[in-house]
C-alpha cells in the first residue's frame, strides 16, 4: 500500500508541474502580457477621462494591462510623500504623475528616466511638444533634460462677481487692477447684518502654496531665488505680500479667516463664491467646475492684482517614466496617449483643470465660459504672465515651514516681517539639510 | 492488617517511572502553554518590541529614506534638547494630558452618577447609548463636524455667541484657542468610556453601605466623598492612567482640526514626530524624539503608580 500511495503521489507532482509548464508556454506563445503600472491623481472628472484613455489603448494592444492608483488631490505634500515612500520600497509605477512642486524633489532622488530619447525617436513627439506652451515644459526641463511631459495646469486667476460688482457700482476691472483697487472693492462689496455677522465677503485666496505665490510675484519678488536653492524670505516685499493679505481679515475684516486644511479653505470659499457670496476669488482654472455644477454664471475672470508686477503663479502636471520601470517604450506611448487631443478635449468640456494643448484651448469646449476665457492660456504667451509655483528640492518640508508662519500671519499673532525672519532661519537649514544629503 | 495499610516505600526504578511520567506530562503542558501564548507574544513582538528596537536603531542614524543611513551617535538627542520645537510641543501635550485627564474623568463621574439611577430600561438604555455613542465613533467624522461647528465665520457655536452679544472666536485659527478646541473636542467625544467604567463601579458599590451612612446622618455629598469616591478610587486610578497614555500620544484630533497649527500652538508631540518624519524626512531625528515620548511616558506612568498608594483605596 505503501509504495503505491507513493507512486501515486509522484505521479501527481509530475503531472501538476507539466500543467504548470503548459500553462507558462501558453502565455508567451500567446504574446507576453505587459502590465503598467501608473500613479496619478486628479478629480473624479479627470480619472474618467483617463480612464477612457487607458480602455481605448487597451483595445489596440490587447497584451497591454494598465492599472491606475488614482489619488484624490489631498495636499502635493502628502502625494509627494506617499510616492517617496512607495520609491523607497521598490513600488515605484511605470508612470508618475507629478507636479511642478514635486519635480525637483522627485528627480533628486534619481526616481525619473530622462524622456529625450523617446522624444528624438518618435516621429509624433515635436507635433505634441509644440502643441504645449514653452513655459509649461520648460518646467520639466532640468539639467538641460526633459524628464517629464506637461498633461494639465493651473494657473492663479482673479474671478470677480459681475452682480455684485454692479451693485457695489464698481466699474469692470482692467488688467492694471491693482491691491489697491481690490482693498477698495473688498470693502464695497463686504456687507454684514444687524448682528456684525457677514453675510456678503470681498475677497479670498488662494491659499494653497501656488496661490500664496501669486501674491509674492505681483509684488516683485519670490519666496526663493530664481534656481530655487537659496532662500528670499527676508526681502520686504515678500513680508508686506504677506501682511496685506492679513489685513484683509484682521484690519477690514473684508476675507474670512483660513483654517488650517488649504483644501476645505478653497472648497468652502469656492462654494461662497458660487451662492454670491463672496466678490473676487482668486484660483485656477478647476473653479470653473464647482460654478458649472452651482449653475453659477454671474462672473469673469481677470488676471491678478498688480502692486508693480502682473506675474502670477501656476503648477503644471506631468506624466513622466521611472527609471525602474521595465517597460519604458509603452509607458511612453501611454503617456502620449494620456496627453492626447481627445482625452484633453474631454476633459476640457468637464471644466477640470487647463489642458496644456494649446489646440485644445483654443476650442470651442473650453472658451465657451467664462467671457474672458481666452485669458486663461493666453497668459502664458506673455512675458510677465507666469511663473512656476516655488518648489525647492525640499518640497514638502519648505510648504510646511511657509505654512506654519503664514498661518500665524494670518491669525494675527504675527506680524509678517517677524514671521519671514524666522521663516527663513528654518528654510535656511532645511535647504542646507537637503544639500547635504 | 496494619501491614496492608501501611504504605510501602517506592522502589527506585518505581520512583524514576513516575518522575518521568510527571516530567512528560509537564513539560507537554508546558509545551502547550507556550503554544497557547505564542501568537500573542509573536504579534507583540512584531508590532509592539520591535518596532522599538527599530526605532532605537533609526535614533542612533541620520536617514531621510533616499539616500543611504549615516551614523550620528546622540547628535539626534542632543538636537531633540535644543530644539524649542520640541518643548513647545511637549508643553501643548502636556497641557492637553492634564486638561482631557481632568475633564474626561470628571465629566464622566458626573455622566456615570446621573445615569445610575432607577430609570425605566428603555429610559436606561437610551441615556447610556447617547453618551456613549460619541465614543465608539471614528475620530476622523468626529473631527469633521466639530470643524465645521468651530468654523469661525458660519460656525454654529459663533453663531450662538452672537446672538447672546459676544464676538466669535477664531477656535481652529487663533493661536489662544485652538488647543483648546481641541481639548474640548475631545472630552466631549470621550465622556463615554469614563462613564461606562465608572458606572460599572458604582454598581459594585454595595448599597447598604450608603444606607448606612444616610441613616446616621450623613449628607449626600458626604456619602459621595466619604463612602463612594474611595470605593471607586481604583476605576477612577484606571481611568486616569488609561486617559493618560492615550492623550500622551494624541494625533488624529489634532491632524484633522488644525494640522498642529496655526504655528506650533496646538502641535502635540506625536504630530511634530509625524510632521518631523514624513514631511522633512527625517527619520532619524523623529525616532529620537519618539525614544523620548516613550521614556516620558513610562515615567509618567510610574508616578501615577507611586502616588496611587496614597489615595487609591485597596479592599
Amino acid at each position: 500500500m505503501k509504495k503505491s500511495t507513493a507512486l501515486l503521489v509522484s505521479v501527481l507532482l509530475v503531472l501538476s508541474v507539466a500543467v504548470w509548464a503548459s500553462g507558462q508556454q501558453d502565455n508567451s506563445s500567446s504574446g507576453k502580457t505587459v502590465v503598467i503600472k501608473v500613479k496619478n491623481f486628479g478629480s473624479d472628472k479627470d480619472a474618467e477621462a483617463y480612464h477612457a484613455a487607458y480602455l481605448k489603448y487597451q483595445e489596440a494592444h490587447p497584451n497591454v494591462q494598465i492599472t491606475d492608483t488614482f489619488v484624490p488631490i489631498g495636499t502635493w505634500r502628502e502625494y509627494t510623500a506617499k510616492t517617496l515612500a512607495e520609491a523607497a520600497a521598490g513600488q515605484a509605477p511605470d508612470i508618475l504623475a507629478l507636479a511642478s512642486e514635486s519635480i525637483r524633489q522627485i528627480h533628486s532622488v534619481d526616481l525619473l528616466a530622462s524622456l529625450d530619447d523617446y522624444i528624438k525617436n518618435d516621429k509624433d513627439a515635436s507635433a505634441m511638444l509644440d502643441d504645449i506652451s514653452p513655459t509649461l515644459r520648460n518646467g520639466f526641463v532640468l539639467g538641460g533634460k526633459v524628464w517629464a511631459i506637461p498633461s494639465f495646469w493651473n494657473g492663479i486667476y482673479a474671478y470677480y462677481n459681475t452682480d455684485l460688482w454692479k451693485q457695489a457700482g464698481l466699474a469692470t476691472p482692467t488688467k492694471d487692477f491693482t491691491w489697491d483697487d481690490l482693498r477698495a472693492a473688498a470693502k464695497k462689496i463686504t456687507k454684514r447684518d444687524s448682528s456684525g455677522n457677514t453675510t456678503v465677503w470681498g475677497f479670498a485666496p488662494d491659499m494653497w502654496l501656488n496661490g500664496l505665490s501669486s501674491w509674492v510675484y505681483s509684488n516683485g519678488s519670490d519666496l526663493l531665488t530664481n534656481d530655487m536653492t537659496k532662500s528670499n524670505l527676508k526681502d520686504p516685499k515678500v513680508a508686506e505680500a504677506f501682511q496685506f493679505i492679513a489685513d484683509l481679515i484682521n484690519v477690514d475684516k473684508t476675507m474670512p479667516r483660513p483654517d488650517a486644511d488649504a483644501n476645505a479653505n478653497g472648497q468652502s470659499w469656492t462654494n461662497l463664491f458660487a451662492n454670491g457670496k463672496l466678490g473676487i476669488i482668486y484660483g485656477g482654472h478647476q473653479y470653473t467646475q464647482v460654478f458649472m455644477a452651482n449653475n453659477f454664471s454671474n462672473y469673469d475672470v481677470i488676471r491678478i492684482a498688480t502692486n508693480g508686477s502682473h506675474t502670477s503663479s501656476y503648477g503644471c502636471a506631468a506624466f513622466s517614466i521611472t527609471k525602474s520601470s521595465k517597460n519604458k517604450q509603452v509607458a511612453w506611448d501611454i503617456i502620449k496617449a494620456l496627453v492626447s487631443v481627445p482625452v484633453q478635449t474631454l476633459q476640457s468640456s468637464q471644466g477640470t483643470s487647463i489642458p496644456s494643448r494649446r489646440s485644445v484651448c483654443a476650442g470651442a469646449a473650453f472658451l465657451k465660459w467664462p467671457k474672458n476665457a481666452g485669458l486663461f492660456y493666453g497668459l502664458l504667451d506673455e512675458p510677465d504672465g507666469f511663473k512656476p509655483v516655488t518648489a525647492p528640492v525640499n518640497y514638502t518640508e519648505f510648504e510646511a515651514i511657509m505654512y506654519r508662519y503664514v498661518n500665524q500671519v494670518f491669525a494675527g499673532s504675527m506680524s509678517a516681517s517677524e514671521a519671514m525672519v524666522k521663516a527663513d532661519a528654518e528654510i535656511v537649514q532645511a535647504l542646507a539639510r537637503s544639500k547635504g544629503n | 492488617m496494619a501491614n496492608l495499610l501501611r504504605r510501602r516505600a517506592p522502589s527506585s526504578e518505581a520512583r524514576s517511572r513516575v518522575r518521568a511520567k510527571l516530567s512528560s506530562s509537564r513539560g507537554r503542558e508546558a509545551a502547550a502553554g507556550f503554544l497557547f501564548i505564542a501568537p500573542a507574544y509573536i504579534l507583540y513582538f512584531l508590532f509592539m518590541l520591535l518596532p522599538i528596537l527599530i526605532a532605537t536603531y533609526l535614533s542612533l542614524n541620520t536617514y531621510d529614506l533616499m539616500h543611504p543611513m549615516r551614523f550620528a551617535g546622540i547628535q539626534n538627542y542632543r538636537e531633540v534638547f535644543a530644539d524649542p520645537r520640541v518643548w513647545i510641543s511637549y508643553a501643548n501635550t502636556f497641557v492637553f494630558t492634564f486638561s482631557v485627564v481632568i475633564g474626561i474623568t470628571v465629566f464622566g463621574l458626573i455622566v456615570a452618577m446621573l445615569v445610575n439611577r432607577e430609570f425605566s430600561r428603555i429610559t436606561n438604555y437610551v441615556f447610556r447609548l447617547a453618551f456613549f455613542l460619541p465614543f465608539i465613533i471614528p475620530y476622523a467624522f468626529i473631527a469633521i463636524v466639530w470643524s465645521q461647528f468651530f468654523n469661525t465665520d458660519a460656525g454654529i457655536i459663533n453663531y450662538y455667541l452672537s446672538q447672546v452679544g459676544l464676538h466669535g472666536i477664531g477656535w481652529l485659527s487663533d493661536p489662544h484657542y485652538a488647543l483648546l478646541s481641541v481639548i474640548l473636542m475631545d472630552i466631549w467625544k470621550n465622556i463615554g468610556f469614563t462613564m461606562v467604567v465608572i458606572l460599572a463601579g458604582l454598581q459594585s458599590v454595595p448599597k447598604e453601605f450608603r444606607e448606612a451612612a444616610t441613616v446616621d446622618g450623613a449628607s449626600y455629598f458626604q456619602v459621595f466623598f466619604r463612602i463612594i469616591l474611595p470605593m471607586i478610587s481604583p476605576v477612577i486610578f484606571f481611568c486616569f492612567v488609561f486617559i493618560t497614555i492615550g492623550a500622551m500620544k494624541v494625533f488624529d484630533a489634532i491632524w484633522i482640526l488644525t494640522k498642529g497649527g496655526p504655528g506650533d500652538s496646538s502641535r502635540s508631540i506625536v504630530v511634530f514626530i509625524y510632521d518631523t518624519a514624513f514631511t522633512s524626512y527625517r527619520y532619524g531625528y523623529g525616532s529620537a524624539v519618539a525614544i523620548t515620548l516613550l521614556i516620558v511616558i513610562m515615567i509618567l506612568t510610574l508616578l501615577q503608580f507611586r502616588v496611587a498608594n496614597k489615595w487609591v483605596y485597596r479592599a
